[in-house]
């Protein structure tokens, strides 16, 4: 087991990588039967996985993290939504660290493209982290 | 979605995050903080008890708003929210929004349980292609 992600590690600039994952039918079809926004023959990537996509690099990224981080802030942005199927891979970069009124800020960018580099989203996401 | 003198009105949506939805949730995202999934390790913490992971809450905001602009508008759209309060356990979500008047494109949208608002934010769409 790795040491935890606790906020001294943090430093801006920091690199935590890259996490590949491929959003298919069956993703989209487990996500959809949970919201029920979609029709079963939805192409693209629904808006609504976005944020799916991006925590699930920053969880496969950051993976040893203390228990009880809370999600702040997220801000998107959006620059082509993906044919499901399409294999993503989403950067994973520590922006910020700030200790303030006694608690532990970080905030995250992260960067989706396609594994061709065709850029889908990017965004910033601020925790509250637990230790 | 709607429209009125003041511009689009998104659709309500709703959710309730049921101890299910929380977990089918977990195991899209991989995110399986306790908080979340275990209630004895979250009811040690500041929230008391599980709480519904945020994103879910937003994915329900980026729905509501796809079905308002479409996804031809949604593919170039910035979204930058808040997240207020948690969303507990059988807390039943509600997405709404509305174009801001005075600047077309711009929404105002919000999730929210019951009244109080879990999470606020600004869409920037952007105009018709």
């Amino acid at each position: 087991m790795n040491a935890p992600w606790t906020f001294e590690r943090f430093a801006p600039g920091q690199s935590f990588g890259s996490w590949r994952w491929t959003p298919d039918r069956d993703a989209f079809a487990r996500w959809n039967a949970l919201f029920r926004t979609c029709p079963d023959d939805q192409q693209t990537l629904p808006a609504g996985m976005i944020s799916m996509v991006a925590l699930r690099a920053y969880m496969g990224l950051l993976a040893d993290r203390p228990p009880g981080n809370i999600h702040a802030q997220q801000a998107t942005r959006v620059h082509a939504l993906p044919p499901l199927g399409t294999p993503l891979e989403t950067e994973l970069v520590c922006l910020s660290r700030e200790l303030r009124n006694e608690r532990r800020w970080v905030r995250f960018e992260t960067r989706t493209a396609t594994t061709q580099g065709t850029p889908c989203f990017e965004g910033t996401m601020t925790m509250l982290w637990a230790a | 979605m709607t429209t009125s003198a003041t511009g689009l009105r998104l659709e309500p949506l709703t959710l309730t995050a049921t101890a299910e939805a929380i977990r089918i949730y977990a195991e899209l995202t991989g995110d399986l903080n306790p908080i979340h999934i275990d209630p004895v390790f979250a009811a040690t913490t500041s929230m008391g008890g599980i709480i519904a992971h945020g994103t879910m809450s937003l994915s329900l905001i980026w729905e509501a708003l796809a079905r308002a602009v479409g996804s031809r508008r949604i593919a170039a759209t910035t979204l930058d929210v808040r997240f207020l309060a948690p969303v507990r356990l059988d807390d039943v979500v509600t997405v709404e929004g509305s174009e801001r008047a005075d600047e077309p494109g711009v929404f105002d949208v919000l999730a929210r349980t019951g009244t109080a608002r879990v999470i606020e934010g600004i869409a920037r769409v952007p105009p018709e292609p």
